[in-house]
């Protein structure tokens, strides 16, 4: 990953982090301002839940203060009395229910009348609605209704529906408990809705004597509680009994609707609380508290409803959104922006840098990266420039070095050829040297055997035509003549000796011989005729390879003759005691020279005696039976010819001799000058 | 087969005997001279059918005793006789060249070639 990718990850992780802070910022601002706008309605409501309770509860008391009115007392007790003369208290009370609600709507009977425009009934619209009106100049009470101790009316603001009252529950529960706090009721008279109060009436003996009923204009109070609350714009206020019938609402409503259905009220559960929900197609959040009620009376059971379209309460937190979001946009692509030019300038420098090291390592050292920068970057391009520099300084003294080193090498290989060509030179001198020696040895011996032989010569001749002579003349039934013929034998020995003595040392000056061309095989087959007679006694096998290619070879016939009967010979002597006896003759011609090669299944030569073989008078057998002179005569012929004769041998392999001769005759200097 | 003379010259004695001997009951007389001069004078006075002529020896060697025997006698069969004849070879080559006729024999030659070597000559 490039330096810019990932300063770009870097920058944009912080961005995002950044980003997302916010967000959760955002988000739990919204959370924490729901909280405050919910409590802040929920306080709220309770503040007029109270308003309205107190409004209630306060009412309640001006109702218990009237009930120990003087006039009260007294109308109530001439009425409770006149029904006490009565004969049946029952009878006349249905009698009277049944004119009062058999009289026409809206008409007044003189009855009615009676009842309706008393003092107790002028004071009660004095107390109760007038009072109000010109005080606070707001409609409190709308109706108010006395009746004695059976439930028969007594006195009232306006006419009632009823006469008799006993069967309705406000007047039993103000009877029982004192207290009636009810529910909201239509009021036929003022044609308003409204909460009707009743109050238990006493005389001085805390005995019943009445009841007063007053009922209470409720929204004009929800209205006075509501005006004193803070509102937004979206606020809406509803006030509902536990049983769902609207009571109230900011908005156009109808009253004692049935909205038990409605999504919003299900949610209710607590005593106060608040939750977000639909109405209208619109979110709000919802803040509710349901009344406590008072000491001296149960409440009006009512829930009161302050609810907000969450897009206003919300606003703020929509608007620090959309704000973050156009931040959170412009910050990332600024950003980017940055970034890009950072890594530009981060990575130029770099990309320079590399450019200078892949030129230097193409080998250009005097290539300068060269910057003005002052940054890490610049300094590392300064100590690469130093480096380069150095690198310059030691590349040359490696040249020079490796300049040295081959020098030095050439040197040491041309020591090292001399030194081989001296060792060379040392081994050709000394084999010379050998071979001086050797020729020198030779020479002497020659010299010496060819004098020997040369005096020997001639008393051996004398010996040998005396004893022939005396044979001649001696019988041979003579015991002499056998022992004649015994020194004639060994003289012809010792004649044979000297034969091969002289042979040996005058082998390259014999000029009987000359040169010819002749066949190889010609000649082993001539040798192998000789020994025919032994070759076939002693059973030996004789296997012969010959080269058709081989052609004839400059050489003088006999001596070569003789070579080969020497060497066949060598090999027959060595197969006398051997298992396995058998002749190998092989002739191939081998560039300028023809190889013969005569190997036996002998019992070879011991590796001591393998350089000893060509030395003159070296011999392994008894003596008597050697001279010891076969293998030097037959090296001296085969070196005359300017061939060369090798001996391969192991104990009890068996012995290879093979004779090296050269196909044109060599005009070589001869080696023994005697 | 009488009448046919030998000469033969060596300066060792056992080889002159040695001639005298093996051809003793061939018929052929057997002169012996020790030495080229010798040999030399005898021919000149007597003249013989076949001389067996040594190469080394004292005083007039072989060789020079074969070119002053072909001046007296240029047809008689010389045969030289040695054991070892480098010394005289090119001398000999030498008389070859010159129109000198000789054989040569190798010593040690027995009896019995000596006869049939002076009867192939004297036979013939």
């Amino acid at each position: 990953m490039t330096i810019s990718r990932r300063l770009m990850m870097v920058f944009l992780i912080v961005v995002v982090s950044m980003v997302t802070l916010a967000f959760y910022s955002v988000n739990t601002a919204r959370k924490f301002l729901l909280d405050c706008v919910s409590k802040h309605s929920i306080f709220l409501a309770e503040e007029m839940m109270k308003k309205v309770e107190y409004s209630i509860n306060d009412k309640m008391e001006f109702l218990q203060v009237r009930s120990k009115g003087y006039l009260l007392e007294k109308v109530l007790a001439e009425s409770n009395r006149e029904f006490e003369s009565l004969d049946n208290i029952e009878e006349y009370i249905a009698q009277k229910e049944r004119e009062w609600v058999s009289a026409p709507e809206g008409s007044i009977t003189p009855f009615m009348k009676r009842l309706i425009d008393n003092r107790l009934s002028q004071q009660l619209r004095d107390e109760y609605i007038k009072f109000w009106i010109e005080e606070y100049g707001r409609v409190v009470f709308t109706e108010a209704l006395v009746t004695n101790r059976y439930g028969a009316n007594v006195a009232q603001t306006a006419r009632t529906t009823d006469y008799r009252q006993d069967d309705e529950q406000w007047w039993q529960v103000a009877k029982r408990d004192g207290v009636y706090v009810g529910g909201v009721e239509y009021d036929e008279s003022t044609g308003n809705y409204g909460l009707v109060l009743a109050q238990r009436v006493e005389d001085e003996r805390h005995n019943f004597i009445g009841v007063i009923k007053a009922i209470m204009h409720v929204t004009g109070i929800i209205k006075q509680a509501e005006l004193a609350a803070e509102r937004c714009q979206t606020t809406e206020i509803k006030l509902i009994t536990k049983k769902g019938q609207l009571i109230y609402a900011t908005k156009s409503f109808r009253i004692l609707e049935d909205i038990s259905g409605k999504e919003f009220f299900k949610k209710i559960k607590q005593q106060s609380g608040f939750f977000i929900s639909q109405e209208g197609g619109r979110e709000r959040i919802f803040s509710y508290v349901s009344s406590r009620g008072q000491i001296k009376f149960r409440g009006p059971q009512w829930i009161l409803l302050v609810s907000h379209d969450t897009r206003e309460v919300f606003n703020p937190i929509f608007i620090l959104r959309s704000h973050i979001l156009n931040a959170s946009l412009i910050i990332i692509v600024l950003t980017v922006l940055v970034t890009l030019f950072i890594s530009r300038s981060i990575t130029m420098p770099i990309a320079r840098l590399r450019e200078g090291a892949e030129i230097i390592g193409k080998g250009n050292l005097d290539y300068k990266v060269g910057t003005e920068a002052n940054d890490e970057v610049g300094q590392l391009s300064r100590a690469f420039d130093r480096m380069t520099e150095n690198l310059k300084k030691v590349t040359a003294s490696r040249d020079e070095l490796n300049k040295e080193i081959l020098v030095r090498k050439q040197a040491e290989a041309e020591l090292k050829n001399t030194y081989e060509e001296l060792k060379k030179a040392h081994r050709q001198l000394e084999e010379s040297e050998a071979q001086l020696i050797q020729s020198e040895k030779m020479r002497t011996l020659g010299m010496v055997t060819a004098g020997i032989a040369h005096e020997l010569n001639n008393p051996m001749m004398g010996m040998l035509n005396f004893v022939q002579y005396c044979i001649k003349h001696t019988p041979e039934d003579d015991r002499r003549y056998g022992i004649l013929k015994d020194v004639e034998q060994e003289i012809n020995r010792c004649i044979s000796i000297l034969r091969n003595l002289l042979t040996f040392s005058r082998m390259s000056r014999e000029g009987q011989q000359e040169y010819q061309k002749e066949s190889l095989a010609a000649v082993l087959e001539r040798t192998l005729q000789l020994l025919s007679f032994r070759i076939d006694t002693q059973h030996i096998t004789v296997t012969q390879h010959i080269d058709e290619e081989t052609p004839d070879v400059w050489m003088k016939v006999s001596n070569i003759q003789q070579v080969f009967l020497n060497l066949i010979t060598n090999a027959l002597d060595a197969l006398e005691k051997a298992e396995k006896k058998e002749i190998n003759i092989q002739v191939r011609p081998e560039g300028e020279f023809v190889r013969t090669t005569i190997a036996d299944s002998g019992c070879g030569i011991a590796p001591e005696n393998l350089k000893k073989i060509f030395d003159p008078f070296f011999t392994t057998r008894p003596p008597g039976q050697s001279t010891g002179l076969g293998l030097s005569i037959c090296q001296s012929i085969v070196e005359e010819h300017g061939g060369k004769i090798i001996c391969e041998s192991e104990p009890g392999r068996g012995a290879k001799f093979e004779v090296l001769l050269p196909i044109k005759r060599e005009r070589k200097e001869e080696r023994y000058e005697w | 087969m009488s009448g046919k003379r030998i000469l033969v010259i060596d300066d060792d004695e056992a080889i002159r005997k040695s001639f005298a001997l093996a051809l003793e009951d061939t018929g052929y007389q057997v002169d012996t001279a020790e030495s080229g001069e010798k040999g030399i004078e005898m021919e000149r006075k007597a003249g013989y059918q076949l001389i067996f002529l040594d190469l080394k020896m004292p005083g007039m060697n072989g060789v020079e005793t074969l070119r002053e025997i072909r001046k007296i006698d240029e047809v008689v069969p010389i045969y030289v006789i040695t054991a070892y004849h480098k010394d005289f070879f090119d001398q000999l080559l030498n008389a070859a060249e010159d129109g000198i006729n000789f054989e040569v024999l190798e010593k040690p030659i027995g009896g019995e070639q000596i006869v049939s070597v002076a009867k192939s000559v004297l036979e013939t």
